[in-house]
This record gives C-alpha cells, sequence and structure tokens, in this order.
C-alpha cells in the first residue's frame, strides 16, 4: 500500500479487503445485475491524529464503507480492525467501549439532529446512553469547543442555521471524547463560505485533542484541504491512495485526474481556458479497474 | 489551511440563521390559538367536560332519583324536563356525559398506547415484525367492530358492564388506525440520519423507539387521538343505544338516545337532548383535531399554488416608512410607475446602459413581514449576457430568481419593477404569466430528482412542454426531443425518451433539465444553484452542457450560486448578494481581479481550491 506514513503498532483502524455486495431487490433484478459490488476489496488504514480523506462520486462505495466501518452494515468478507481488534466479533462491553471510540457527524445537519430534543439534550444523549456522568464532557464545554454560545443549550435545532447545526453535530460527537470520528459529506450541504469554518474548526479540533477524522466527500478540494492522506473511490475500489500532495501531483487514475480538473478555480482566465468536458472522457467501462476479486461469491 | 481567523470568531460570516426564537411547541400553540374554528370547538368541548364534571355537585337532583314530575316537558324546575319515571333529564344527561366522556377518553388511551407501542416496533424493526403486526391490523379491521364489542359485551356482562370493561374492548378493537400511521411515519423516519447517529453512540432500540421516534410521531399521534375521541363517543352510544354498552340504572348519552326512541314523538325532548349534545361533542372534537393538525403541519392545509403572489405599494421610500405587512394583493396597479425611474444607489451599473436591456429590476424589495429578504436591489441583464448572482444562503439571491418569474411564495409582498423587453412584469395575473413563463423566461432549479414529475416518461414531459405553445405530432416531438437531447450531450437519446426520471443519474436529469428549459428557445433563462446537489465532477460536466446549451440559443442567463469560483468560466457579468442587498456588481474579469467590496474579497479567499497549501500539508 501507498502513502504509509506511520509504523503497523501505531495504527487506529485498518481497514482490509473489505467486500460488501447488495442484492437488488427482485424487481430490479430482471434487466440489472444480480449482485451488485457495492465495496471491491478495499483496503487501508488510519492513524492517530491523522485526517484521512476519502473522495469518490454518488454510488462510489464511499458511503457503504462508512456504514460498515461503523458498525451500521456487516461486511460481506474482509475486516475492519480498530486498535488490532476486529470490530465485528466485538459483543458486550467490548463492544460498548468501541462505540465511545469512533463518533460521527452526517452530512445533512437538518436531519442529523433529532427534531425535537433540545440542544441539551442532544449533548447529553451520548454520555446518557453509555451511562457516564464523570468524565463526560459537559454541554456547556463542547458548545464551547464548537464556539457556539451557552445560551444555544436550551435551544432546538431547527432555530440554527446550517452550519451552526454542524457545529452541534461535532460537539456531539466529541462529547465521549473519541479516538476517531468519521465524518460523511459534513460540509457538501453548507455555503462555500460556512464549508471554510467548519474546516477550519475540525482543524483546529484536531490539533488540541489529538483525534483522527476519516473524512469523505465528493470534492477533492474540500478533501485535500484538511487530509494528510487522500484516498480515491471508483466504483468500489480505492482506485488511488497516498499522501495529499502526491496525489494531486502526481495522479494516476483518470478519475483523480477528473476531480482534479473538476475543481473550479477562482480565475476566469483559466476557467475559459479549460476544454468543455460535457461528458466522462475515458472508457467507464473497463476504466482499468481489475474485476472485483469476488465477483462471483454469490 | 483555513484561515483561522474564521474559528475564533464564526460571526464574521453570517450564515443564515432561521427565524430565532420559541420552540416548537410554542410556535404551534400560537398558530393554534389563531384557528378561529379550532379554538371554538375547543371551548365548547371544555364548556361541555367542565359541566360534565361540575354541575352534578351543584344540579338537586340526582341522576336515578325519581321525582314525582312524570313525564314533564321542559320547564323552570327541570330544564331538560323528566321521563317517565319522573327522573331528571338534565341529571341523566350530566351523568350520561360523564360516562360518556369518561369511557371515549378510556378508549383513546388504550388505542393510542397499543397503537403506538404496536406502530413503532413495526416500523422500527420491519421486515418479520412489521409483516405480523400489519397482518393483525387486517385481522382486526375485517371484524364489523361493533358486532364484535357488542358480543365480547355480552360475555363480560353478568350483571352489566363497567365503563373500564367497555372501554377496554373498544380500545382493543380500535388501535389499528393509530399503528397504521405510526408504522407509516416511523418506516420514514428510521432512515433520517438522527436515527444512524444515535445508534452509532450506541443507543438500543428500545431508546430510539421511545427517545427519538416516539417524540417525532407525537403530533400525529395527537391529531389521530383527537379524532379517535370522537369515533370512540359514537362508538359508545351506538353500543349503548344497542343496549351491549352501559347498562341501567346507569346511563350514557347513547343509552339515553335508546331510551328516548320509543317516545320520540310523545316526548320528544328525551331524545333531542342527548342527541344535541353527541352531535356538540362529536363536532368539536373534529374541529379540535383539524385545527391541531393544521397547527403542527401548516402546510397540510391547501393554498391556491395558482395565486398572484402578493405586492406592495408604490417604491422604496413609502415601502420603507411602513412594513407591508398583511397587505392584500394589489393587482390593479397602475404598471410601471417606476419603471423608467433610474435608481441613484444602484452599485455599480451604468444609468447610462444600452435601454435595450432584456431584463430591467428597479428598486426590487422582497419583504416577509417586516423583514426585507431583498432589499431595494437594482440589476439589468442584457441580451445574451450571462449575469451570476452570487450570495450565501439567506441573502436574498433565489428569491431575487423567483421574483422575475413571479413565482414568490405566499407570504412574501413584493415591490419594485421587474421589466422584461419593455413590457412591465411586477403585477401580471396568472393567465398573464404564462405567455412569459417558460416560454420567454425559462428556469433551471436546484434539486433536478423534484422538478422531474416522477410519473411521466422523459418524452412525455418534452411533449406536453412542447404542446403549451402550438400542437405538435408525436413524431415531431419525439424528433425535436431527441435533437435537444443530443445538444445537452445525452448519450442514447432515444432510449431515454421512454424512461422515468427515477432512472436516470442526479446529472442525467439536470441535462433533461437543461433540455427541457431550452425547448421554447427562450431569450433568458434563470438556473438557480443548478449544480449544488451534484457530485463535482458532474458539476464541471453539466456547466460544461449548460454553457453549450446557451450559446447554441443566444439566451442571457441569471445564474444564481453560493459558490464564487463556480462562476468564474460562464459568467460575463457577476453580482455579489449580500443581506438582501447586491454589495457590487461588475465584470468577471474586474471582478476576479480586483474585488470592490470587502464581501467579495472574503468569499474569493475562501473558496476551497487544489494549490500549494494541500500539497504542503502532510
Amino acid at each position: 500500500m501507498s502513502g504509509q506514513t506511520h509504523a503497523e503498532g501505531a495504527e487506529l483502524l485498518r481497514v482490509t479487503d473489505l467486500v460488501k455486495h447488495f442484492r437488488p431487490p427482485r424487481g430490479a433484478r430482471r434487466d440489472g445485475p444480480s449482485v451488485v459490488h457495492a465495496l471491491c476489496s478495499v483496503s487501508f488504514s488510519v492513524g492517530p491524529a491523522e485526517t484521512l480523506g476519502i473522495v469518490g462520486e454518488s454510488g462510489s462505495g464511499k458511503t457503504t464503507l462508512l456504514r460498515t466501518i461503523l458498525g451500521l452494515q456487516k461486511p460481506s468478507s474482509g475486516q475492519v480492525l480498530f486498535l488490532g481488534e476486529d470490530v465485528a466479533q466485538r459483543r458486550g462491553k467490548r463492544a460498548r467501549a468501541l462505540q465511545r471510540e469512533i463518533s460521527v457527524v452526517f452530512q445533512d445537519p437538518y436531519t442529523s439532529l433529532d427534531p425535537r430534543m433540545t440542544v441539551a439534550d442532544i449533548l447529553a444523549e451520548p454520555a446518557q446512553i453509555h451511562r457516564l456522568t464523570a468524565g463526560s464532557r459537559t454541554a456547556v464545554t463542547l458548545l464551547d469547543q464548537v464556539r457556539l454560545p451557552a445560551a444555544s443549550l436550551r435551544k432546538f435545532p431547527h432555530e440554527f442555521s446550517g452550519g451552526q447545526r454542524q457545529r452541534i453535530a461535532i460537539a456531539r460527537a466529541l462529547a465521549l471524547d473519541p479516538k476517531l470520528i468519521v465524518l460523511d459529506e459534513p460540509v457538501s450541504a453548507l455555503d462555500v463560505s460556512v464549508q471554510a469554518e467548519i474546516l477550519a474548526l475540525l482543524n483546529e479540533l484536531q490539533r488540541e485533542r489529538q483525534v483522527s477524522y476519516l473524512f469523505v466527500a465528493h470534492d477533492l478540494a474540500v478533501v485535500a484541504d484538511i487530509s494528510h492522506r487522500v484516498g480515491v473511490m471508483y466504483g468500489g475500489q480505492m482506485v488511488e491512495l497516498g499522501p495529499t500532495g502526491q496525489v494531486i501531483t502526481e495522479a494516476r487514475h483518470p478519475y483523480t485526474r477528473e476531480l482534479l480538473a473538476a475543481v473550479p478555480v477562482p480565475d476566469p482566465q483559466v476557467e475559459r481556458a479549460k476544454p468543455r468536458m460535457l461528458q466522462r472522457q475515458w472508457p467507464t467501462e473497463t476504466d482499468g479497474l481489475p474485476p472485483c476479486p469476488h465477483g462471483d461469491v454469490l | 489551511m483555513p484561515n483561522p481567523e474564521l474559528v475564533k470568531d464564526p460571526a464574521l460570516l453570517t450564515d443564515a440563521v432561521p427565524e430565532a426564537g420559541s420552540s416548537k411547541l410554542v410556535v404551534t400553540f400560537g398558530r393554534f390559538i389563531r384557528h378561529r374554528v379550532g379554538m371554538i370547538a375547543l371551548a365548547v368541548l371544555i364548556l361541555v367536560i367542565l359541566a360534565a364534571i361540575i354541575m352534578p355537585l351543584l344540579w338537586p337532583y340526582g341522576y336515578s332519583e325519581i321525582t314525582p314530575d312524570l313525564s314533564q316537558s321542559p320547564s323552570l324546575e327541570h330544564p331538560m324536563g323528566t321521563d317517565t319515571l319522573g327522573r331528571d333529564l338534565l341529571a341523566l344527561v350530566l351523568r350520561g356525559m360523564q360516562q360518556s366522556l369518561l369511557i371515549a377518553f378510556s378508549v383513546t388511551v388504550i388505542a393510542c398506547v397499543i397503537g403506538v407501542v404496536l406502530g413503532v416496533v413495526a416500523g422500527y424493526f420491519g421486515s418479520f415484525v412489521d409483516a405480523t403486526v400489519m397482518r393483525a391490523v387486517d385481522l382486526v379491521l375485517t371484524l364489523p367492530t361493533l358486532a364484535l364489542a357488542a358480543f365480547l359485551g355480552s360475555l363480560v356482562a353478568g350483571g352489566g358492564v363497567s365503563w373500564l370493561g367497555l372501554a377496554m374492548v373498544l380500545g382493543s378493537l380500535m388501535w389499528t388506525s393509530v399503528a397504521r400511521l405510526v408504522r407509516g411515519v416511523v418506516l420514514s423516519l428510521r432512515e433520517l440520519p438522527f436515527v444512524d447517529a444515535a445508534r452509532v453512540m450506541g443507543a438500543g432500540p428500545v431508546r430510539i423507539m421511545f427517545r427519538h421516534l416516539v417524540p417525532n410521531v407525537s403530533d400525529h399521534i395527537v391529531v389521530a387521538g383527537t379524532l379517535m375521541f370522537g369515533v370512540a363517543i359514537l362508538a359508545e352510544s351506538s353500543l349503548s343505544f344497542l343496549g351491549f354498552g352501559v347498562q341501567p340504572p346507569d346511563t350514557s348519552l347513547g343509552l339515553l338516545v335508546a331510551n328516548a326512541q320509543s317516545a320520540v314523538l310523545t316526548r320528544p325532548w328525551l331524545f333531542y337532548f342527548p342527541g344535541l349534545l353527541i352531535i356538540t361533542i362529536v363536532l368539536s372534537v373534529n374541529y379540535v383535531g383539524e385545527g391541531l393538525r393544521d397547527a403542527f403541519n401548516p402546510r397540510s392545509s391547501p393554498t391556491n399554488p395558482l395565486a398572484t403572489p402578493r405586492r406592495g405599494r408604490g417604491g422604496k421610500q413609502r415601502a420603507d416608512r411602513r412594513p407591508v405587512t398583511g397587505q392584500r394583493s394589489v393587482t390593479d396597479r397602475k404598471p410601471s410607475t417606476n419603471a423608467n425611474a433610474v435608481d441613484g444607489s444602484t452599485v455599480d451599473t451604468d444609468p447610462q446602459a444600452p435601454a435595450k436591456a432584456l431584463i430591467k429590476v428597479t428598486d426590487l424589495s422582497v419583504r416577509f413581514g417586516s423583514q426585507a429578504a431583498v432589499d431595494s436591489i437594482s440589476l439589468e441583464i442584457q441580451p445574451g449576457e450571462v449575469v451570476a448572482l452570487v450570495g450565501e444562503s439567506g441573502s436574498g439571491k433565489s428569491l431575487t430568481g423567483l421574483s422575475l418569474v413571479g413565482l414568490l411564495p405566499n407570504n412574501a409582498v413584493g415591490s419594485g419593477s421587474v421589466v422584461f423587453n419593455g413590457d412591465e412584469l411586477s403585477d401580471l395575473t396568472f393567465g398573464q404569466w404564462r405567455r412569459y413563463r417558460g416560454r420567454r423566461i425559462a428556469m433551471i432549479l436546484q434539486d433536478p430528482s423534484t422538478t422531474l414529475n416522477p410519473v411521466l416518461t422523459i418524452g412525455a414531459q418534452f411533449e406536453d412542454s412542447m404542446r403549451l405553445s402550438a400542437p405538435v405530432s408525436r413524431t415531431e416531438a419525439r424528433r425535436r426531443t431527441i435533437e435537444l437531447m443530443a445538444s445537452v450531450a445525452i448519450k442514447d437519446a432515444p432510449a431515454r425518451l421512454d424512461q422515468y426520471p427515477h432512472q436516470l443519474s442526479g446529472g442525467m436529469r439536470q441535462r433533461i433539465a437543461i433540455a427541457l428549459a431550452m425547448v421554447h428557445d427562450p431569450d433568458l433563462i434563470i438556473a438557480d444553484e443548478p449544480t449544488t446537489a451534484l457530485d463535482v465532477t458532474v458539476q464541471a460536466q453539466v456547466m460544461a452542457t449548460l454553457a453549450v446549451a446557451r450559446e447554441r440559443t443566444g439566451a442571457a442567463m441569471l445564474f444564481i450560486t453560493h459558490d464564487l469560483a463556480l462562476v468564474a468560466g460562464i459568467a460575463d457579468r457577476v453580482a455579489v448578494m449580500y443581506q438582501g442587498k447586491i454589495v457590487e456588481d461588475q465584470d468577471v474579469f474586474s471582478l476576479f481581479e480586483a474585488p470592490r467590496s470587502d464581501y467579495t474579497r472574503k468569499l474569493l479567499s475562501l473558496a476551497p481550491r487544489i494549490d500549494g497549501k494541500a500539497v504542503e500539508r502532510q
């Protein structure tokens, strides 16, 4: 694997040969494939206090990858190791402990917070679930960390703007002092100006708390802005993985190059000189991907 | 690295905050109070309930007390008369109300509890559990409720059914509607990220169901419960009427009606008073339910989508002086009172601009109550020109776009003038608008998954649009559609004609939307965040497609977006909007080279881009 920047022992999360296929519902199977490969043998790792960015378009399998890591789905094969221990094998107390170590921030701040709970309830919930009183951070501290005033506590999510709601979601993710925060398109639903704020906040939190991020988005510019290493997913496979600078300067896969070209440049001269790509310019059927190794499992 | 200053002071940028203030419950309560029929019904209901509780304590006659006055018509002493045994009817009715209300209340509680629990369990777990519960619902629904209740009632009845027994029988038969409702809502709720978020935190099913799902269904439950209360009153009355409900000497409204049935001609008061009460209670309960439904979900009450948006009177000065809240629509205003006035305060627009502007917006404001979302802006677009309108959410950019086609939301009041090709547009009626919308001015909206009609094939949607201007044959329509689709780089166009929108990807749908906008060769295209919902790579393709399609028709375009960098390649001129005002308006090259306003500079500095920074950071 390219771009391994940390020692084996220091790994926080390791994903090996992860495969996930779905059987489409019977109605759709008639003219479609009988099995859909959402993930084809994906492997990578995340180190402590590191940000791994994953870029991919819709349908590239990035959401499936996240859901599998979060334990919301079971992999068809392969392993997700957290601190050397298989996530899927954990039971009881160990599983509970894991829930404290990994938290999540979802894309849409309008639906990821329970509309009927006040901010105080939302921030207290992780501790309640794990029956922690001491050691858990108070809601005010959490709000302070995401630069929201303490007066927000008694309000409901709908009283906040998109960017503020995403701050609340980040505060909730920090509540149990996790080692890894999974960020699923955390800024795609926000205005460009607000995106910058949230990215800056995430960066600062990482410096303060040494937390690792698994940051997933479809926009390479956003991912590159925050990640130490970047993985590019296409068609359920990790087609590129390496340090951010390397992926940007030495892009090998045509999709990565397309991603780079797609980032709008705030300069009319440059933009107007770009060739107009009305469609994907490279063959998408074979596009240099090896066949999915577990293609005939089902 | 992003600008660290931003972390310190998020207020540097105003991220649009929705109407600040009270919790959802308070807002809902406020809406209910303004619901006149609901409030009257609630008052009647409270009066009835209070009467049922308090009056028996004050009224001199007991409900089983036999007076010497047999079969008296209403008099001062017996306001509702007496029955054949000499019992005072008012005392009987009060007792009957007590019993009926008590039973109906218990039925509602029992049915709601059963229904909510089964509904939420079925909806949350789905598959096998869901199937079992839903089959149980089907089974209960096949039973004739009243007949079964009567049967069960007669079994229980050794010496008369207690109110509790009756309530349990009815409740266990009436939970199905609540269960179905709750299940339906939960099925859609459980897909929402906040449920996933709770699961990732480690919340168990019980917590998710009762801490997250049930509170979010509560408004539906309250409404359903209220309506069920009315049904329960009727069910209890019917059962008692049939003799399977409350047994004498105790009484209920239904039993009183039943007893009076034989004497309806000779002693009609015995029939009318309890009957009218049943009607009153059920009607008020239903109106309260309706009021609650409207209060919880204001959008459930239908409004006329064809209504002409409201217009404020006059121009800037008058609008500024007094808020135009609640103003009625003024459709008879003389057109273009200020169409020719050149607003001196217009930022950076040349007052001597060629007179043949395709669209000229002067002094346009859009207000919600006393708040101006768009604050007297002026803007011109020349024929064939591409103007980008850039701003963050809440800046008023989308409302500006909607104003140009007269599609402001119902609670918005617009004022100012919009002149299109020399015609004043701001006071058109719906019928007059049809000459412009879609034909001369086309619109492309943000979300291609909701702007296409999901039940029509792509071909049918093009055909419909073409028929607006002239009758066209099926084959001709298909030929033109294929041509249009080819012009927006859709591969395999003939095959797409018979597909439905859900079979296409988001990028493909947006291409179709672009092609649809081109059907009538419009003079102006308004594109409102057309690529925001798309992946970046698809965004680049759709932008290129849009540029090519526009050049082909030579239409002017107003391109609305929050992403300043995005417009560098497509716009001739850029207007930057901030808090309802246009803060900068100049040609694209000067704007990116030398932005004049601080806000524009800030936006430029924030655009995510791939450059040296990212390469260094490792």
